[in-house]
């Protein structure tokens, strides 16, 4: 109908297809030669551009860990290389190339001019031997060196690799001053750059360091599984709607540090950010950037706060003092950890330095005691045997129980601490004194399996999924005859419990029930300050429990505090209710010393847990003093008043 | 209506193209990427022929009676894909059923050229104010659709569709410039609504290169260019592209396919692939203007133009030459629904083609 303008139709595709075919033609033939170099990797190098890692704050905003920014000088590779050859006569396979080319230096000076002098200006510059420099220098050398060789074993013949073209860092932590008249005096320090690279820093020392933990350098082999990842950024057509994830690449670079414990572990794929990368064109000198061909600015890494409140960390440090054992303060209702301190510790800023030192030391610095510090819990644990008890009502209130300081099963002898014993006991009673007679006798009526599910549900024995990593489960043991379901009942035998595990326990006493989930993030922040993430409980549970039975537990430890086993600790003016407990190592005179229970205990604010490990005392003597300052300071109003 | 197809009329220039052009791409998923890739592309291939001679079979004129219930069924399952299509990395354009995700944005291309065929089919010359409004919005709405998917390229094929269709159904000259100046007029309304913010740098980056802060694009595009580049007047050699074998060229085997053959075969033999899409294009119109049937041959124009706009989009954008958006190249190209969809429209093309000897001058 209108053949003309199919015509023109293919007059138009026609004179498109004609310009693709022009711009192939300048792309492949006019400007081939340009794009072969640099598609040969000769000219064109890349650097990474290193993200700052997000900093950690504490619930007020208190800054507990933060990146500075420190500079390293690096050296170009072959400056290395001449002053190792120039100052070991020795063993390098390429040492005869190395003459060939110190020949060629004096045809061509300008491009190998200042080869050696690099190393005594550094030394004159940053006061440091010149020997010291060149034993960096040699390790680096040498791992290049056997690299090649390995390349060249593989492929059979002389091959240069990418190594040989990179800087590499000699001097690190170089102080600014230096720095200033390096950058000035560029002519003078060619082959030299400044990198700046950032330096983990924590400014509160050990302050919650089994918390934030410690970064260290990747290791080769990690850096090697990840740094592939890293130059390999893909783009695939399913990334293209995300706008971050498109343009980005993870992974990590050589000499980068990554988190290996603690929040910093646990959260390092939101700290770490996203590096950077620059891709330069190099001249012939190797020296100088011709220009930067193209850069991705790095993306700084989200900021973390913690539920931590530094004060309270601080007091519970200092509670804790010198004694081997833990403390974790909780906010009973929503199970955010306000403090969580192990003693002893260790101090992150100076972890690589000290690490095989800590290492060592047979008191654990680097064990979490609060999580991973898995002990029996002694009488503690008599809370969950009696709600067991009453709950499946083996016993009542009024149960009483006869207590002679010990009782008999099968001819063997199961001892109260009280070798006097307590009389006719009810459970009103059994809990503040501690008798472990009528836990014994609660005990053959409940049974192994009855026994063993309640403590499943109060989640002793299985991890409390804080985000922290490294968590220990603990353990529950399968009861199978009524000697060991006694031994459990009193938080002896194979039971095991981590602090946490047992604070979260009377956590849920003091709110009725609900067993929270411990944990300390707060809010992760990007670097505009909006809360990306926020804290998301996935198991908060109610347990099956009689409002009626928590009010008996309850009772009884408001009791342990004003007549019971706690009467001389000095804690009845800051309304603490709680439980002591102490579990036995088998050993004369060494003991676990518990305290746990919660404050107010009409309006229960603060939830927390003492353990006090390896002590020859008992429970109450030990922790009383711990106690009474960690109460001083968490109610300052209180010790004013009396 | 007496139906007739034989064998004779089936095209047998284009249809050893077409096959001369499927065997590069293989070659080059293989090169670019592995065995594994290449057996997936065999069956894909496999499957488009297997729909190819499948709708021969079918009268092409039924489609005309089903366009708009075709444009419909694909219309709505773009709508349920933005209401609830698994967000695959934040996109959301497959659906999945077992192991295959299909792209509900690749067959609406189709649609719309059967809608807009249909409803342009029997327009005198000089289209109404009516006939031309209905076909922008037939166009438009899907098109913002699949924008929000997010899918820039697949949306903006639509475009040169709609405006060839209009072209070839009698619009005049006047009102085609109008429309096309009127487009470029609201297109800041695009901008500002339609686009997310990394399109808007896509595109600024094509513009102003300098300004370009889309990372991600210019990485692309200068690996691509470099990877052309360097393939020189006689390439390097299948399977030898440093580009392409160190991996430094992303979306090697799907998207940016035509650097890998630049590259490896260097300037002569990628031209032989443009000679053969050159080819393959011309034959189209042919068809289309040799068809006297008025459905046929507005079906036939848009769906040539929907070949020819993705591939000169492609190859532009692997040149530097054209935004980068994702649109992959015809019969060439990684992927299962570009596959599908291509081998498709070619059956219509050859649908029509075969029935085009009938006289439909007794319609008149």
């Amino acid at each position: 109908m209108y053949p003309y303008r199919f015509k023109i139709v293919l007059i138009i595709f026609a004179l498109l297809f004609i310009c693709i075919a022009v711009r192939l033609f300048q792309l492949q033939v006019i400007e081939g030669d340009k794009y072969k170099g640099i598609s040969k990797n000769r000219r064109i190098a890349t650097y990474p551009l290193d993200a700052t890692r997000g900093s950690i704050f504490d619930r007020n905003g208190k800054m507990l860990a933060v990146d500075q920014h420190t500079f390293d000088i690096s050296i170009q590779y072959k400056n290395l290389l001449y002053s190792y050859v120039s100052c070991n006569n020795n063993s390098i396979s390429r040492i005869k190339d190395m003459e060939v080319h110190k020949r060629a230096k004096k045809s061509c000076a300008e491009c190998h001019v200042n080869q050696d002098v690099w190393l005594q200006k550094l030394s004159q510059l940053l006061g440091i031997t010149q020997v010291k420099l060149l034993e960096n220098a040699d390790q680096i050398v040498k791992k290049v060196e056997r690299l090649k060789q390995n390349i060249e074993q593989k492929s059979g013949r002389a091959t240069r690799i990418k190594e040989e073209t990179d800087y590499y860092p000699i001097v690190s932590d170089v102080a600014w001053e230096k720095v200033i008249q390096i950058e000035v005096k560029q002519d003078n320090f060619q082959g030299i750059r400044i990198v700046p690279r950032p330096k983990r820093v924590y400014p509160e020392q050990k302050l919650a360091s089994h918390v934030l933990g410690y970064m260290t350098k990747l290791n080769e082999d990690e850096w090697k599984a990840n740094s592939d990842k890293w130059n390999n950024y893909i783009l695939s057509s399913s990334d293209v709607g995300n706008e971050t994830s498109s343009l980005l690449y993870d992974g990590y670079a050589e000499n980068d540090y990554i988190g290996r414990a603690g929040v910093e572990l646990q959260y390092e794929e939101k700290l770490h950010g996203l590096r950077g990368k620059r891709f330069e064109e190099i001249t012939c000198k190797n020296t100088q950037v011709e220009k930067v061909i193209l850069e991705r600015p790095p993306v700084s890494g989200d900021n973390l706060y913690l539920t931590l409140d530094s004060q309270i960390q601080t007091c519970a440090e200092k509670s804790l003092g010198a004694n081997l054992g833990a403390i974790v303060v909780m906010d009973p209702w929503n199970g955010e950890i306000l403090a969580m301190s192990s003693s002893p510790r260790f101090n992150p800023n100076t972890v690589n330095e000290e690490f095989d030192k800590l290492i060592k030391q047979p008191s654990k610095p680097f064990l979490n005691r609060a999580i991973q510090g898995a002990l029996p819990s002694g009488s503690t644990f008599k809370v969950i045997t009696a709600v067991a008890g009453l709950s499946t009502n083996c016993i009542n209130n009024q149960t009483s129980v006869q207590c002679t300081g010990y009782t008999n099963f099968k001819n063997i002898i199961f001892k109260c601490w009280s070798t006097y014993g307590h009389g006719m006991i009810t459970i009103e009673d059994a809990i503040p004194y501690s008798c472990n007679v009528f836990f014994f006798e609660t005990a053959k009526i409940l049974g192994g399996e009855s026994l063993y599910s309640w403590a499943k549900k109060f989640g002793i024995g299985e991890k409390t999924s804080v985000d922290l990593p490294y968590e220990r489960n603990g353990n529950v043991p399968k009861m199978a005859d009524t000697a060991s379901v006694m031994n459990v009942a009193v938080g002896q035998g194979a039971l095991l419990v981590t602090p946490l595990q047992l604070v979260r326990v009377y956590a849920a006493i003091a709110n009725g029930g609900i067993l929270v989930q411990p944990h300390l993030l707060l809010k992760l922040t990007n670097n505009q300050g909006e809360a990306v993430r926020t804290f998301k409980p996935n198991n908060k549970q109610k347990l099956p429990i009689q409002p009626a039975i928590l009010d008996v537990i309850h009772n009884s430890l408001v009791d342990v505090i004003t007549r019971g086993t706690g009467k001389d600790m000095g804690l009845g003016i800051y309304r603490v209710a709680g439980k002591t407990g102490t579990a036995e190592t088998g050993r004369e005179k060494d003991n676990h010393a518990w305290f746990v229970g919660y404050v107010p205990y009409d309006k229960p604010k603060y939830c927390f847990v003492i353990l006090v490990e390896h002590t020859p005392g008992h429970s109450a003597e030990i922790t009383g003093p711990v106690a009474r300052e960690l109460m001083s300071y968490l109610f300052p109003e209180v010790n004013q008043s009396s | 209506m007496i139906r007739n197809v034989s064998p004779k009329n089936f095209d047998w220039l284009v249809f050893p193209i077409i096959c001369i052009i499927l065997a590069i791409g293989m070659l080059f998923v293989w090169s670019a990427s592995s065995e594994k890739f290449l057996f997936k592309q065999l069956v894909w291939v496999l499957t488009g022929f297997t729909f190819f001679f499948t709708l021969l079979y079918f009268d092409y004129l039924s489609f005309a009676n089903y366009a708009y219930i075709i444009y419909g069924c694909v219309f709505f399952f773009l709508i349920l894909l933005l209401g609830l299509g698994g967000s695959v990395k934040g996109s959301q354009r497959w659906f999945s059923i077992g192991t295959f995700a299909i792209q509900p944005s690749e067959f609406m291309k189709i649609a719309l050229v059967l809608a807009l065929a249909r409803f342009l089919r029997y327009k005198k010359y000089g289209l109404g104010l009516f006939d031309i409004g209905i076909s922008i919005l037939l166009t438009l709405i899907p098109m913002l659709l699949i924008m929000k998917q997010p899918d820039l390229g697949t949306a903006l094929v639509m475009v040169p569709v709609l405006i060839s269709i209009l072209y070839a159904a009698g619009i005049r000259l006047y009102q085609l410039l109008l429309l096309i100046g009127g487009g470029l007029t609201i297109s800041p309304l695009f901008w500002m609504f339609a686009l997310k913010s990394y399109q808007k740098m896509r595109i600024i980056g094509f513009l102003w290169p300098d300004k370009a802060t889309d990372w991600g694009a210019g990485y692309h595009r200068l690996q691509s260019l470099i990877a052309i580049g360097s393939g020189g007047l006689f390439g390097a050699g299948w399977g030898n592209g440093t580009q392409n074998q160190l991996k430094f060229l992303p979306e090697r085997h799907t998207d940016f396919i035509f650097a890998v053959i630049a590259e490896e075969w260097g300037f002569l033999r990628a031209c032989l692939v443009i000679f053969l899409y050159m080819v393959f294009i011309t034959c189209g119109i042919g068809i289309a203007r040799s068809t006297r049937e008025p459905y046929g041959r507005l079906v036939v124009i848009g769906l040539v133009t929907m070949f020819a706009t993705q591939i000169m989009v492609n190859i532009g954008m692997t040149l530097g030459i054209a935004p980068i958006v994702g649109i992959t190249l015809p019969f060439i190209s990684y992927g299962g629904s570009s596959m599908v969809t291509s081998f498709i429209a070619l059956s219509i093309i050859f649908n029509i083609k075969m029935q085009s000897k009938i006289d439909f001058a007794f319609m008149k």
